[in-house]
C-alpha cells in the first residue's frame, strides 16, 4: 500500500496518513463496504489500499467474533472472586433502625436492608422496575440528623426512583406503589413511613 | 401516617410526586443527572468528565455499545407477589445467579408472571444502592470484554487479570457517586485503559521480558489453538480455512503488539470493542480529531503489516 509517511506522533488531519493520489486513508477505510467509486476503480493507490483495508477488515471482523466467545480470552474464575470478596467486605449497610427492643438488646435493621425491601416492596406491582432509594429522617426541630446516627424510625421518609412500563397510567400507579410500599415496610418491620417519594424516571417500552 | 396522594404528570415526563412538601425544598432532580444529596463524599474524579461528554441521552452509552458487553442471562427480580403477610423477611431485589462454567442462570422462579427481565440502567442503579446480585451481574456482563481488551494491551494474562480485578473494585467503591448511570461502562473502559497505559510506562522505563501470551509468533501453534478455539468457531467454516483464519488471528494480534500505546488502545476500542469516536475520546480523553488520527494510523500500519496474508 503506497502511502506518504509522516512524523511519529499524533498526526493532525492534513498530516494524517494519505495515499500516492492525495486521499486519506479514512475516507478509503468510510466507503470500504460500498462498490468502488469511479476513482476507486481507476486509481492504482486506491484500488491497492481498498484491498489491503478489506483484507484487514475482515481479519478484524473475525477476530471480533472470535474473542468475544473464546473461552481463553475470559479472565479466570479467581478475578470475580476477588472482586466479590472485596464488594462484600465493603458493604454500604448505611445507619441501623432500631425496630424493638427486648432484654437481650435492641433489634435492629441497616438501612441497607431496609432499602433493599422497600426495592422489594415495589416491584411486587408487575411492571414496576425499583431503581435507587434512599432514606432521611429530619431530626428533632427539622434538622437532618447526623449520618452516624440511627435512623429515627418514627419519621422515616424515603425517595424511591422507579422505572415503569410506558403503557402504565402513572396516578393509579402512584397510589398502589405508596400502598404497597408503606404495607409491606410496616409489617415486616413496624415501621410506620412518615413520607413516600416516588420519582418516575424512566418508561420503558413493553 | 400521612399518606395523600397526588396525581403526578402524563405519561413522557419524569415527575415527582409526593405525599408531603419537603421541610427542605430541593431542586426538581433530573433522572440523567441525578445527585445524591448530602452523603458527604466527594464525587470521584473522572466521573464527572464522562457525564459531561454525550452520556445526557436514555441509554445512550449502553445502548449505543451492545458489543462491549458479552452475552448474559437476563437479570430478573423475582416478584413472587406476595401479601404483606407472606412477605420474605430477607427481602431481595433479584434472584441468585448461580454459576455453572462462569455463566450464572436464573434458578428462581420461572413463569413469566413471577419473573421479570430488568433493563440494565436498572440494575446499576442497583448496584449504586449496594446490591450485590446487581453487582455480579455487571461483573459478567463486562469483565470480559475488558479483560481482552488489557490482555490486547498488555499481552499478559495476569497483568490483564490484575487490571479487570482494580477496575471492578474501584467501580464498587465509586459507583455510589456516579451520577449518571449510562457512563458506567465508559467509565469502566476508561479506567481499565487508563490502568494498561500506566502499566505500559511502567515497563517502558524497567523493561520486561514479554510474554508471546498473544502469540508473538503466528506461524507458531496453530494447530494448538485451533484446537482450542474449536469450541467458540462457527462449525461451518472447512478445516484448512479455519487454521489460516486462526493464522490471520494470531497475526494481527501479535502485530498490535508493534503498535505504540496510544494507537493501539483506540484501534481496540473502535474496531474489537466497537464504540464511536466520540465515546473513545472521553474514554482516552484526548480530542476526536486525535482518535481518529491514531486509528488510521493504527490501520495503515496493520493493514500493511497483514498484507503477506492476503
Amino acid at each position: 500500500m503506497a502511502v506518504n509517511d509522516h512524523p511519529q506522533g499524533d498526526p493532525p488531519r492534513h498530516e494524517r496518513p494519505r495515499l500516492g493520489c492525495g486521499r486519506d486513508l479514512d475516507e478509503v477505510w468510510a466507503s470500504i463496504d460500498e462498490p468502488p467509486s469511479a476513482h476507486e476503480q481507476h486509481c492504482e493507490d486506491c484500488r491497492s489500499a481498498r484491498a489491503s483495508l478489506q483484507n484487514l477488515a475482515l481479519i478484524t471482523g473475525a477476530m471480533r467474533e472470535n474473542d468475544r466467545v473464546d473461552p481463553e480470552l475470559q479472565p479466570g474464575s479467581r478475578v470475580r472472586e476477588a472482586i466479590m470478596m472485596v464488594a462484600r467486605a465493603e458493604i454500604r449497610r448505611g445507619r441501623r433502625a432500631p425496630l424493638s427492643r427486648t432484654e437481650l438488646g435492641t433489634i435492629d435493621i441497616s438501612e441497607q436492608a431496609l432499602t433493599a425491601l422497600i426495592r422489594f416492596a415495589a416491584s411486587t406491582l408487575p411492571g414496576v422496575r425499583a431503581r435507587r432509594c434512599s432514606i432521611s429522617t429530619t431530626g428533632p426541630g427539622g434538622t437532618r440528623a447526623p449520618s452516624g446516627d440511627p435512623v429515627d424510625v418514627t419519621d422515616v421518609r424515603i425517595t424511591l426512583r422507579v422505572a415503569l412500563p410506558s403503557t402504565m397510567r402513572i396516578p393509579p400507579a402512584m397510589v398502589s406503589l405508596r400502598e404497597r410500599v408503606g404495607a409491606i415496610v410496616r409489617t415486616q418491620t413496624s415501621i410506620t413511613m412518615k413520607q413516600i417519594d416516588i420519582v418516575v424516571e424512566d418508561l420503558y417500552d413493553v | 401516617m400521612v399518606q395523600e396522594h397526588h396525581d403526578v404528570g402524563p405519561a413522557g415526563s419524569s415527575r415527582s410526586a409526593r405525599s408531603e412538601p419537603e421541610p427542605e425544598p430541593e431542586p426538581e432532580p433530573e433522572w440523567t443527572a441525578e445527585r445524591e444529596p448530602g452523603t458527604g463524599e466527594e464525587q470521584v474524579p473522572g466521573l464527572e468528565d464522562l457525564t459531561g461528554s454525550g452520556a445526557t441521552g436514555a441509554g445512550s452509552l449502553i445502548a449505543s455499545t451492545p458489543a462491549t458487553k458479552d452475552p448474559v442471562p437476563a437479570f430478573r427480580s423475582s416478584d413472587s407477589r406476595p401479601s404483606p403477610e407472606d412477605a420474605d423477611p430477607e427481602p431481595s431485589t433479584g434472584t441468585a445467579p448461580s454459576r455453572q462454567g462462569g455463566v450464572p442462570e436464573y434458578t428462581g422462579p420461572t413463569s413469566d408472571e413471577r419473573s421479570e427481565e430488568l433493563d440494565e440502567l436498572t440494575i446499576v442503579a442497583r448496584a449504586q444502592d449496594g446490591d450485590l446480585q446487581a453487582f455480579d451481574w455487571l461483573i459478567t456482563a463486562y469483565q470480559g470484554g475488558i479483560f481482552r481488551l488489557c490482555l490486547r494491551m498488555l499481552n499478559d494474562r495476569q497483568d490483564a487479570e490484575d487490571i479487570v480485578q482494580e477496575t471492578f473494585i474501584s467501580a464498587w467503591r465509586s459507583l455510589p457517586n456516579l451520577t449518571v448511570p449510562q457512563a458506567f461502562v465508559p467509565w469502566l473502559y476508561r479506567t481499565a485503559t487508563n490502568k494498561c497505559l500506566d502499566d505500559l510506562r511502567r515497563r517502558r522505563r524497567r523493561p520486561v521480558e514479554p510474554t508471546g501470551d498473544l502469540g508473538s509468533d503466528p506461524y507458531e501453534d496453530v494447530e494448538s489453538s485451533r484446537g482450542r478455539n474449536a469450541v467458540g468457531a462457527p462449525a461451518s467454516l472447512d478445516p484448512a480455512r479455519q487454521v489460516e483464519s486462526q493464522a490471520q488471528m494470531k497475526a494481527l494480534a501479535a502485530l498490535l503488539q508493534g503498535l505504540p500505546a496510544g494507537p493501539r488502545a483506540c484501534w481496540l476500542l473502535r474496531e474489537i470493542h466497537e464504540f464511536s469516536y466520540g465515546e473513545i475520546a472521553a474514554i482516552v480523553q484526548v480530542p476526536e480529531s486525535t482518535v481518529r488520527g491514531r486509528i488510521a494510523r493504527a490501520k495503515r500500519f496493520l493493514a500493511e503489516g497483514m498484507e503477506p496474508w492476503r
